[in-house]
């Protein structure tokens, strides 16, 4: 299935092919947000990433679907 | 030099100092306030009268230089919420007081005369100066003026046009280490009460002095590493570096919180021409003064702030936080950072909170007095407020006046004060934090974006989620710690905190000691505000927001009544 990946802030600088924003990736059918994160090379610690597909927060064992936007944030609490 | 409580009385002109009373030597910063505001003033009196009393306190880590922990708390009876007050700021205060002694600066009495001063502070003692060259003068040109008379190594606090004309929504602003007004105790009004007692500046002057020995100095250094080792490595801390507080924007966006066209939205459809990285990389483009990084403290490895330049790379503000861009630009339906930018500029040097102001003129858009999103009518109107004009000085008083002057009912403030850029119907959490913070609507009271819960289900642990948001930084402000040290402090070894106070000063906090710190300054301020004739009424979000749903969650503000009336019995259990 596709997914859709949306990077923010220091976590766009991480990708191999430099600084993006927005990606795509193939992941088997029964990939979870954690399979996304390691194919990204990101560490699933609430240390180091958030997760939230619509306007919810979801926890690295969350199954995806085809076509869901995940975006991915760096560890921020607010201003 | 021995810590003291240092009095100066603005009817007298006399600065006197006198050994701290035993019941505020365990207290600091935040906590410290409440305790003199309950020992000191009636909680009835009139904020902008003889009564009420200014207070500068550093909280208990002030003046180590240590990373992120040099805050200065100001506090008084608010003019704002008429409740109890703290407004914290980085820059050099805080650490020029620690050398100074000065435990406490409490500025009181009624002025004899129409005359404004300034409150000269050094080693020897206190005077005022005459001080009717710098007023009505911005906060930059006063600031100039009074470093040139006083020298570049001091430290100010001073208060612009809106604090002389005792508006609601002025702060206080104080300098940065590269010698800046930059840094201001924003809420609540504490400009309007310095400007009442008739004062244009404080002057620190330090000179010769350094800070004070250590109790416990290996005891010091061992915390000190470990809460440096930590903070050096926390992944939050690279990110507050490389973007500051506009790192959150989009992550409110995705929660639908961001305030849009005065808090009629969740979101807003052209963040991304004002979101984090546009911000850095144009900072980066522009070059010039332009500073992605900048540390509003000495010693800050954080450095979370930043310098916006123009396109020519001249300075226009510092700092633009996501606060600002929230209040001041998706709330007014602005998409530049140029825009928002020049408008942060002109709040800055008047000398009021970007918050409350940006809120007011969300408010003055519904009331038809600016079309959202033009950025040409919105700059006109925040000039009325330096000329004085009758609107400026409705706009001048916040959001609340101009919703009772225009009769606007979609009025975001809580206890009078804003709401700031997270909108509390989608992060109900923070709703419950700015429902029942003493302080009144005031995200840095107990933000709850990060926790672990679902932000739209009002059972979903939302209101234990704010208690250790409120706890937490209530501790974080007692001790004169930047709300982003808890990077470090998070994974620091445990007594920690506990280590460096005592190295510090010898008082043990025991095992927790932010909670212990956070719950004396909730229970004080609480029973402050009782005093001063505040009730359970005034622990609730504006009625419209639990009727008026927020797109696109369609939320609305669902928390139980009885969440609200009982946390602080939980709290203090």
């Amino acid at each position: 299935m596709k997914v859709k990946v949306r990077l923010h802030a220091t976590l766009r600088k991480m990708m191999p092919d430099g600084p993006q924003n927005r990606l795509t990736l193939d992941l088997p059918d029964t990939a979870t947000v954690a399979e996304l994160l390691q194919a990204l090379e990101i560490s699933a610690s609430p240390d180091h990433v958030m997760a939230l597909i619509g306007n919810r927060r979801v926890e690295p064992d969350h199954p995806l679907t085809d076509g869901t936007e995940v975006q991915l944030f760096p560890p921020i609490s607010g201003g | 030099m021995t810590q003291l409580i240092w009095r100066a009385n603005v009817k007298t002109h006399t600065v006197t100092t006198e050994p701290i009373p035993e019941s505020w030597q365990s207290l600091a910063g935040r906590a410290l306030i409440p305790r003199i505001l309950l020992d000191e003033i009636p909680p009835m009196c009139e904020p902008l009268g003889p009564f009420n009393k200014l207070l500068f306190t550093p909280g208990f880590l002030v003046g180590q230089m240590l990373s992120s922990c040099d805050r200065i708390s100001v506090g008084g009876k608010s003019p704002l919420t008429g409740g109890v007050k703290e407004a914290n700021a980085g820059g050099t205060t805080g650490l020029k007081m620690v050398y100074l002694g000065i435990k406490a600066l409490i500025v009181e009495g009624a002025p004899a005369d129409d005359g404004w001063w300034t409150l000269y502070l050094n080693k020897d003692g206190g005077r005022f100066d005459p001080a009717d060259d710098v007023a009505g003068l911005g906060i930059d040109a006063a600031g100039a003026k009074l470093r040139e008379k006083y020298g570049s190594n001091v430290a100010i606090s001073l208060i612009g046009p809106a604090g002389e004309m005792l508006m609601a929504s002025a702060g206080i602003q104080n300098l940065d280490k590269d010698g800046f007004p930059t840094r201001i105790a924003a809420r609540g009004g504490l400009g309007a009460l310095m400007g009442s007692k008739r004062l244009k500046a404080i002057i620190f002057d330090a000179d010769g002095l350094k800070a004070p020995p250590l109790a416990d100095p290996d005891l010091y250094k061992a915390a000190r590493k470990g809460f440096m080792t930590s903070l050096l490595a926390h992944p939050q801390t690279k990110v507050y570096t490389d973007y500051g507080t506009i790192a959150v924007a989009e992550l409110a966006q995705s929660f639908g919180a961001v305030p849009v066209n005065n808090f009629s939205a969740g979101q807003f459809e052209h963040l991304e021409k004002i979101n984090g990285d546009t911000l850095r990389d144009t900072i980066l483009a522009r070059g010039g003064d332009g500073d992605t990084s900048h540390a509003c403290m000495p010693g800050c490895v954080i450095r979370s702030s930043n310098c916006f330049p123009n396109a020519e790379g001249e300075r226009v503000v510092s700092p633009l936080e996501y606060e600002t861009i929230g209040l001041v630009g998706t709330n007014l339906g602005l998409d530049s950072l140029d825009a928002i930018a020049a408008l942060n500029r002109e709040m800055s040097d008047v000398g009021v909170d970007t918050i409350e102001v940006g809120a007011a003129l969300g408010v003055a858009a519904d009331a038809g007095l600016m079309e959202f999103g033009d950025a040409e009518r919105a700059l006109e109107l925040v000039k009325e407020i330096r000329k004085g004009t009758p609107l400026g000085r409705i706009l001048g008083q916040g959001a609340g006046m101009v919703g009772k002057v225009y009769g606007v009912l979609r009025v975001p403030v809580v206890k009078n004060q804003a709401i700031s850029a997270y909108d509390p119907r989608a992060l109900k959490g923070t709703g419950i934090t700015y429902a029942t913070s003493p302080q009144g609507a005031d995200h840095t009271c107990g933000l709850t974006i990060r926790a672990k819960v679902d932000h739209l289900d009002p059972t979903d642990g939302q209101v234990e989620a704010s208690i250790a948001g409120q706890l937490n930084t209530a501790g974080f402000d007692t001790l004169g710690a930047c709300m982003f040290s808890g990077f470090g402090y998070s994974t620091a070894p445990p007594d920690t905190i506990r280590g460096l106070v005592k190295g510090q000063h010898g008082i043990d906090l025991g095992d927790t000691p932010l909670q212990t710190l956070g719950r004396a300054a909730l229970k004080l301020e609480r029973e402050f505000n009782k005093a001063a004739g505040f009730s359970a009424a005034d622990d609730r979000l504006p009625e419209w927001m639990t009727l008026e749903a927020l797109p696109p969650t369609n939320a609305v503000f669902d928390v139980p009544d009885e969440d609200l009336d009982t946390l602080f019995d939980k709290v203090f259990s």
